[in-house]
């Protein structure tokens, strides 16, 4: 799809896995009260926000472009994919211990592969 | 005390396995619907195969969430089925591959999901036996 928003999208999964791998490493539970668990929980608002700007391109660019496409899977992924880290990050909370906190990196795990599931599917493998 | 056994059974450990689990519940459970409905002729044993793992799938996710005595027992039977699907689908699919010629999740023991498959039923099983007394304590 658009390679600067794909890019984008594994850059920041890729801070925030690495930050969330840290946490999990020092045992650090995720605690609001904690400034940079703020932070962490502001990058991955912007992730979101990311996302929330790929569904809309990707829509457009979907309705638009006359490419070959399997459109039903193409725009589950895109509807998929702005549900992932809201649910994963009200999952996580649940638990603000270590468990919580490996919530979060399978959140944001599944959010890497399927941006890159979504390219796939747009450049047209099924 | 059914409060404490559900609290063990979805913190911890177990968070991460109910996420691990709804992931491949949806996961599965979408291209089960996009794989029987698009083209269910070119592999349909793969495909019935996949729509049985995505069930197996939902039942261990919602059983392990509400994590009462009895969905307890549920996900302990899905687990056990799930290991056997994974096991003999794994195997069936080096030994008989031209009756897959589309890849289910539980083929070549799930080598295409990180081989994830194989390892959530038996860490499934595993921890609702770690979990087990938490209950009667």
């Amino acid at each position: 799809m658009i390679g600067a928003v794909t890019g984008l999208l594994y850059a920041l999964s890729l801070v925030v896995g690495l930050w969330v791998l840290l946490k999990l490493a020092r045992n650090s539970p995720v605690l609001l009260k904690n400034r940079s668990d703020r932070a962490l929980f502001w990058t991955i608002s912007a992730t979101e926000a990311v996302v929330l700007a790929q569904a809309i391109i990707g829509f457009v660019m979907m309705f638009t472009s006359d490419r070959d496409i399997h459109r039903i899977t193409f725009g589950s992924y895109l509807i998929g994919l702005l549900l992932l880290l809201p649910i994963g990050t009200w999952w996580s909370l649940g638990d603000r211990s270590r468990g919580g906190t490996a919530v979060l990196l399978v959140a944001i795990a599944t959010l890497a592969a399927m941006v890159l599931r979504l390219s796939q599917i747009w450049a047209g493998y099924a | 005390m059914p409060d404490t056994l559900q609290q063990a059974t979805r913190t911890g450990f177990g968070r991460f396995l109910i996420a691990v689990y709804a992931v491949f519940a949806v996961a599965a459970t979408s291209r089960s619907i996009v794989q029987l409905t698009t083209r269910f002729e070119v592999a349909p044993l793969a495909y019935i195969l996949s729509a049985v793992a995505a069930v197996v799938y939902i039942i261990a996710t919602i059983g392990l969430a509400r994590a009462t005595e009895a969905s307890r027992r549920v996900v302990t039977v899905s687990c056990i089925i799930e290991l056997v699907g994974v096991l003999a689908i794994g195997a069936l699919s080096y030994i008989a591959p031209q009756d897959f010629p589309d890849a289910t999740v539980w083929s070549h023991f799930g080598q295409g999901y990180l081989f994830i498959p194989v390892i959530l039923p038996i860490a499934g099983l595993w921890w609702l036996r770690r979990t087990r007394e938490a209950g009667e304590g």
